[in-house]
């Protein structure tokens, strides 16, 4: 079964909290499918932990349901967090007990006895050498593997982490897209929140964007770094009307426009190809094909109103004039 | 159940806080028992056995439980309810209430998980106060060159003091019981203190006068405090103090302890007890964990 015919694993509907009056969370709806790896992105305060926190029950929502494997949260609070485990804002465990010890409360606390499973959960997440040293002298990025290693003792369907990569180094945040990874290799579906756009575009293959706790958008990020994506390509001077003429007879252009010694052709930047044998075809060589998609922080700045060009890292370049067709976008869609 | 019990036994018993009250008690019998024997090793001459009788019984088994159940294991009150406020306190400080409250058991099960921690905890100072109480008058029947075994006087003041100290105790996990609704209310082990505080005043307070009450010892009281001694009359009987002393036969009035049958002590001690722990329940069930 494809993952589009399976039902969604999270479904929130009308997803609303305010705390003393204020609205925190507003209207928040979207999809999760079984397999993804799920970013919910957003600025600091922009709701994304109170979301998280309706989803697992911890704090009850003011209006709107959360359903989690097709039934709600609110009536079906045990049978859902069965299948999820979750760690929420920091790695929070036992300070005065060991890491294995820590270990068996958790373990313990979810009906478990098995200290193999502890073993492997221990092993899977490198922390063995480390079992008898108490969680207050670990630091951060164990605190997090320790956590995690908890959190698969129950093998669950969904993992949430909030904020994974807060306060980690590099060598950390890697390690956690890499934890990230595995998860999903392993059938599970992460749920992730954060503010570092970098490292969700890394491991998340779907996201939804949140600001002043309202959806602003949802869907692949495969399909978001392409929205808005171009190809430069650089030919000769003389060249450039003609090279425009053609270029914008392809299908697929959705703009064109000149900086400095460039044509920049905006479409999927998939399509060099294309480009060059649509050129080559009428004896214009181009001798620098540059395809670019923007950046998913680019994507998040431009749905969230803090547009920035496209190009900033490139000195903005003025248009050349030239036949009126050429710089005519063709409408979209 | 068995293993949340198990989870939380695990998480206290390592706290250093719960290791110096469990263990106060053991040192510092330890101690005076060392230096009582060091004296009498010494040559000192400890007299005659004392005579001291009263509610505790006499002999050597009843002087010692005068200090040992009567002095030292009050203060145990504190202790318990310090106890059990840091249990469900700590679970705040620490963040640790997340993780607990997304795993499968209910928030119903986490309570009564803290409450049934506090049932075998106070079971278990139960026990290592008889101990210590029953190793202090052996140390004394040895300073004192006492018979070693038990006298008729000696049977019948153990028998007191453990009448007397399992109602002492099941009062102090019924407080205990409150601390945990009140630290889940307060998230604040301060707080749910100066609220038990002002509480068992109220109650100890209304509690003797209630028993006076019910003995004719207001009746003479002006006209316009007659409802209040009405009142105090009707709730007297089902006041926390009230039935501790009730259990533990601490008192002289012998028309107070036959007012009062020891089930009905019993079965309003257990009320409390559930009352508390429902409270606590309500509490945390309705309540957004946003720490």
């Amino acid at each position: 079964m494809s993952q589009i015919e399976q039902a969604p694993l999270i479904t929130t509907i009308g997803l609303s909290k305010s705390f003393k009056g204020r609205l925190v969370v507003n209207q928040a709806e979207f999809v999760v499918q079984p397999g993804d790896v799920f970013g919910l992105l957003g600025p600091n305060g922009a709701g994304k932990t109170t979301i998280i926190r309706m989803l697992l029950g911890l704090v009850k929502p003011t209006a709107g349901r959360a359903m989690l494997f097709g039934v709600d949260i609110a009536t079906n609070r045990a049978e859902v967090l069965k299948k999820t485990s979750a760690i929420v804002e920091a790695p929070a465990l036992y300070p005065h007990l060991n890491g294995w010890d820590n270990l068996r409360v958790m373990a313990l606390s979810a009906g478990i006895n098995d200290k193999q499973r502890m073993a492997w959960a221990m092993d899977q997440m490198g922390l063995t050498a480390r079992a008898n040293d108490r969680f207050k002298t670990y630091s951060l990025g164990m605190k997090q593997r320790l956590c995690i290693a908890a959190a698969l003792l129950t093998d669950p369907q969904l993992i949430v982490l909030d904020e994974p990569t807060n306060g980690l180094d590099p060598a950390g945040m890697r390690d956690v897209r890499e934890l990230i990874q595995t998860l999903s290799s392993q059938n599970r579906t992460v749920l992730v929140s954060s503010h570092l756009l970098n490292e969700v575009q890394q491991v998340c293959n779907r996201v939804a964007i949140i600001e002043a706790g309202r959806i602003v958008t949802q869907g692949l990020v495969s399909e978001m770094v392409s929205a808005r994506s171009f190809i430069k390509i650089k030919v000769q001077p003389a060249e450039f009307n003609q090279a425009g003429a053609i270029l914008n007879q392809l299908p697929w252009v959705a703009g064109l426009r000149q900086e400095g010694d460039y044509l920049v052709v905006e479409g999927p930047a998939t399509y060099g190809a294309a480009i060059n044998q649509a050129l080559g075809q009428a004896g214009i060589f181009a001798s620098e094909i540059i395809p670019r998609s923007q950046s998913l922080e680019e994507y998040f700045l431009s749905v969230t109103g803090q547009n920035h060009p496209l190009a900033a890292s490139y000195p903005p370049m003025p248009v050349a004039p030239g036949p009126a067709n050429i710089y005519q976008p063709p409408p979209l869609g | 159940m068995l293993n949340l019990l198990q989870a939380e036994i695990l998480k206290q018993r390592k706290l250093t806080f719960i290791k110096v009250v469990t263990l106060a008690p053991v040192v510092g019998v330890g101690i005076l028992s060392v230096l009582l024997i060091a004296l009498k090793l010494f040559g000192n001459d400890f007299g005659p056995v004392p005579t001291r009788t009263g509610n505790m019984g006499g002999g050597l088994i009843g002087y010692s439980s005068g200090y040992i159940l009567n002095g030292l294991a009050s203060l145990y009150s504190f202790g318990l309810v310090l106890v059990a406020g840091q249990a469900v306190n700590n679970e705040y400080n620490w963040s640790t209430i997340k993780m607990l409250a997304t795993r499968e058991p209910s928030r119903t099960r986490i309570i009564l998980s803290k409450a049934l921690f506090m049932v075998v905890y106070s079971l278990f100072i139960l026990l290592i106060f008889i101990g210590c109480w029953l190793f202090y008058a052996f140390v004394l029947k040895i300073v004192f060159n006492d018979t070693l075994g038990l006298t008729e006087q000696d049977s019948d003041a153990l028998g007191r003091g453990l009448e007397y100290i399992w109602p002492t105790f099941l009062g102090f996990l019924v407080w205990s019981l409150l601390s945990i609704a009140l630290t889940t209310r307060f998230k604040s082990v301060v707080g749910a203190f100066i609220a038990f505080i002002v509480y068992s005043t109220v109650d100890g307070l209304a509690s003797s006068l209630g028993v006076a009450a019910n003995h004719g010892q207001l009746d003479g009281l002006v006209s316009w405090l007659k409802p209040i001694v009405a009142i105090l009359k009707i709730i007297g009987p089902f006041l926390i103090n009230t039935n501790i002393t009730r259990l533990t036969n601490n008192t002289e009035s012998a028309a107070f302890l036959s007012s009062l049958a020891p089930v009905q002590s019993l079965l309003v001690l257990v009320g409390w007890g559930a009352f508390f722990t429902w409270l606590a329940v309500l509490v945390f069930n309705r309540r957004d964990i946003t720490d």
